[in-house]
């Protein structure tokens, strides 16, 4: 039924596209937060790339509702026999919002602009500091990138030349950082391109008109958009923090589409008549709890099961996640490939749990701290995990900070035990597994083993999925044996919007979904 | 004691200050659940029923259970945090009446500087530096308290001091802080009565503004400010989440400022007949 309702959802999404777009309509947006920059590759939270998403455009998007890619900017796109050189096809006759070509050059333009940090337009010393590229890419040129060249090979064909083997540089390319922007519009607003003041310039279906700073974001129709102008003309982004407050605006009518809504409160979104769920696939994220190595006594193995197996992830995501989500089996969510046949998730057994607690020397348990962020279901989480750990005997003081003290505090193994959770970048199990048990993992959760970073490593470079795959499997069971971190759960991405909105496929990234289709019911 | 009693809006007071008392002290007697790991997740959020009186929280917890052990932290930590800043202030306000010269203008100096800070966000601000638990808590809410005491008592005992008794005792040989631990204060406990009670009723509400600020008692802690921030996101679909510990504070506060009501119209002489 899910399956149809979505399927509906796209039809009348794209037929929303093909009719005339009506004059004076307005959709507003509340997000959690307003942008705070809309120069895409500067990008680095799902705000910013929200807004973003409607005026740039990719070589490579993503397809609405589900992981596949689909041809953006790039109409087609070929490689090497050993993946270390990509060709992509450009669409022919699109222009920049600037009435400026799209072609080659201006693909090289901004691809060397991020890429080098001595471009002149990289504007690095001016704060711009393109982290999406440094996570995905490994560095800028010279210092870690996987990209050295960029070819123009006629006007509308230009090759990346790469460092190493990457077999998913597609994958790569759709992640929501890589909006291509007029060159023209980048020379001319200098290290202000992508402020308030100048906003942005692309190719997509709507162009950037103000930003009122600290109030909102408006955008308006590309009427000369290559599949036709959208179906609504003005779109409004606003900024409300509060998850209650933005429903209730949402409730009130001040909001048409409301982004990031708790879980918790879907009761109250489904006795409104006037509010209807958009909910999509198989939500490309994992939450999980962490487990410190650097931290006794989860050094021991047996502990870190022990804690495997004493929390309920089922019940915490039944409770919780009002149907939103799935007990989390492995790190990689179910609806990708990479998983290890026959490695499922630990089974919730407080006996089993308290056995090997005895078995490690802690048969009356032990004191530690449980540290969660401050947001949305994750206090309430944590404390129905530290409820769980209570019952085995593991006493777990419940702490929090701010998230930036957080993220410097568990990046350096401060924390036993943390809560977090981890967003795909793109639409490939390396995200998963390369963040997760890569090289970062010694950081992360104190794992120090050598031989699992080498295999993640290996998977980069090999092109066929099939050995890929068997890479992957050995590093999940890898991972199942020594239980660095707990997955918990996969949530499903959804938004509430008010009756009447039509045309709203959520990403499984969770990427914010283009609005090019997107209407309202006047 | 009758006269006391003759006032209807003290008795009720007391009444209720016992009511929390007896209560608190009795709360893991009186109620059948664990406030901390009774988690229940199969029958989170329940309404009042006859199995839970008050209805089930988050994780499926009893809220009479919470509520009646967030009784226990309220009061006992208001009791630790008004102890510690009375002794405090009116040590230093007795000291600084006797003393005179510069050391009771520096003490008053300081006290102004902290009473110019409004209370809370003196206590926010503490907090913020030391890190956010209850412990932190009590100590920011202990010396938010103490230029109360401090102004209080100095004028208490500066008012004392120049009395006749009060010179006999000098004239006879008694050092100064003999008169003031056997004469000063214990004809200046009268204001400090008044102030300690209706300090009382004031820390909770603090304690419980600091929890709700997620500044205070931390998570599982059933403390009541910590308790209806955890439920005012669901108000309109769980109300009773936040209303049975608002309720609680709204008792505690009323029944401490009523009782601390009385006893100042006890002491007052120009209420006296």
């Amino acid at each position: 039924m899910k399956r149809v309702l979505l399927s509906l959802l796209v039809a009348f999404g794209l037929l929303g596209s093909a009719f005339a777009q009506q004059p004076g309509s307005t959709l507003v947006v509340g997000m959690s937060i307003l942008p705070n920059t809309i120069d895409s590759g500067d990008a680095n939270d799902s705000n910013a790339i929200a807004v973003t998403r409607q005026i740039v455009e990719r070589l490579v998007e993503l397809a609405p509702g589900n992981e596949g890619l689909v041809p953006g900017l790039a109409s087609s796109w070929e490689a090497n026999a050993d993946s270390t050189e990509w060709t992509f096809h450009l669409l022919q006759g699109v222009r920049f919002h600037d009435g400026t070509p799209f072609n080659a050059e201006a693909v090289k333009f901004s691809l060397d602009r991020w890429n080098d940090a001595a471009n002149p337009y990289h504007f690095g010393a001016e704060g711009k500091a393109y982290v999406g590229w440094r996570n995905l890419f490994g560095g800028f040129l010279g210092d870690g990138s996987a990209v050295s060249e960029v070819v123009v090979d006629d006007e509308y064909t230009v090759t990346l030349k790469l460092t190493r083997s990457i077999s998913f540089l597609p994958s790569l390319l759709a992640g929501g950082y890589f909006g291509f922007d007029s060159p023209a519009a980048v020379m001319a607003a200098g290290a202000n391109y992508g402020t308030p003041s100048v906003g942005s310039v692309g190719t997509g279906p709507y162009r950037f008109e103000r930003w009122e700073e600290g109030s909102r974001v408006v955008l308006t129709a590309n009427t000369e958009y290559r599949d036709g102008p959208p179906p609504t003309e003005t779109v409004v982004f606003v900024g409300v923090s509060d998850p209650t407050a933005r429903l209730a605006q949402l409730k009130a009518g001040a909001l048409d589409i409301a982004a990031a809504i708790s879980p918790s409160d879907l009761d109250s979104v489904l006795s409104d008549p006037n509010l209807e769920l958009v909910r999509g696939e198989g939500g490309l994220n994992t939450s999980y709890l962490a487990m410190h190595q650097n931290q006794k006594p989860m050094d021991d193995v047996r502990v870190r099961q022990a804690v495997a197996y004493a929390v309920d992830r089922v019940a915490i995501v039944d409770a919780f996640y009002a149907g939103q989500a799935v007990a989390a089996e492995d790190i990689i969510p179910d609806s990708l490939w990479g998983h290890a046949d026959g490695v499922g998730a630990y089974p919730y057994d407080p006996a089993k749990a308290r056995e090997l607690l005895t078995e490690a020397g802690y048969p009356n348990g032990f004191d530690t701290e449980l540290w969660y962020r401050n947001s949305g279901l994750e206090p309430v989480i944590a404390e129905a995990i530290a409820s769980y750990l209570a019952d085995v005997g593991i006493r777990a003081a419940l702490k929090t900070e701010d998230w930036a003290a957080f993220l410097a505090d568990y990046m350096a193994g401060n924390f036993p035990l943390y809560t977090l959770g981890w967003n795909a970048d793109f639409a490939d199990p390396d995200t998963f597994i390369y963040t997760f048990y890569g090289p970062q993992a010694v950081r992360r959760f104190g794992w120090n083993a050598p031989e699992v970073v080498t295999l993640t490593q290996e998977a980069r470079q090999v092109p066929g999925q099939a050995e890929r795959a068997a890479l992957y499997a050995q590093v999940v069971t890898a991972a199942h044996e020594a239980m660095p971190v707990l997955p918990l759960a996969h949530q499903s991405q959804f938004f509430v919007v008010r009756k009447g909105v039509t045309g709203l496929v959520p990403n499984p990234l969770g990427a914010f979904p283009v609005l090019a289709g997107t209407s309202k019911a006047q | 004691m009758r006269r006391f009693l003759r006032n209807r809006s003290g008795v009720i007071g007391l009444a209720i200050v016992l009511f929390f008392t007896v209560a608190t002290l009795l709360a893991p007697v009186l109620r059948p659940y664990n406030a901390g790991t009774d988690r229940n997740l199969a029958k989170r959020l329940k309404p009042p029923s006859a199995e839970h009186v008050l209805g089930t929280d988050e994780l499926g917890r009893d809220v009479l259970t919470r509520v009646w052990h967030g009784g226990r932290v309220s009061l006992s930590v208001s009791l630790l945090v008004v102890g510690f800043s009375a002794v405090l202030g009116t040590a230093l306000g007795v000291l600084a009446a006797i003393m005179r010269g510069w050391l009771d203008l520096t003490l008053s100096w300081f006290v102004d500087i902290l009473l110019a800070f409004p209370g809370i966000l003196l206590a926010i601000a503490i907090v913020a530096a030391l890190g956010a638990n209850l412990t932190n808590a009590l100590i920011a809410i202990s010396i938010m308290g103490i230029p109360g005491y401090y102004r209080v008592m100095r004028s208490a005992v500066i008012g004392l001091r120049d009395l006749e008794f009060v010179q006999a005792a000098e004239a006879l040989g008694s050092s100064k802080f003999r008169v003031a631990v056997k004469h000063l204060l214990p004809n200046a406990l009268s204001p400090l009565i008044v102030q300690v009670t209706l300090a009382i009723g004031r820390t909770v509400l603090t304690i419980a503004s600091l929890g709700f600020l997620g500044l205070g008692a931390q998570p599982p802690t059933p403390e009541w400010g910590l308790m209806i921030k955890a439920g005012y996101s669901q108000f309109l679909t769980a109300p009773w989440l936040s209303i049975a510990p608002g309720f609680a504070i709204y008792l505690a506060v009323l029944g401490f400022n009523m009782l601390g009501d009385a006893i100042r119209d006890h002491f007052d002489p120009q209420l006296r007949t």
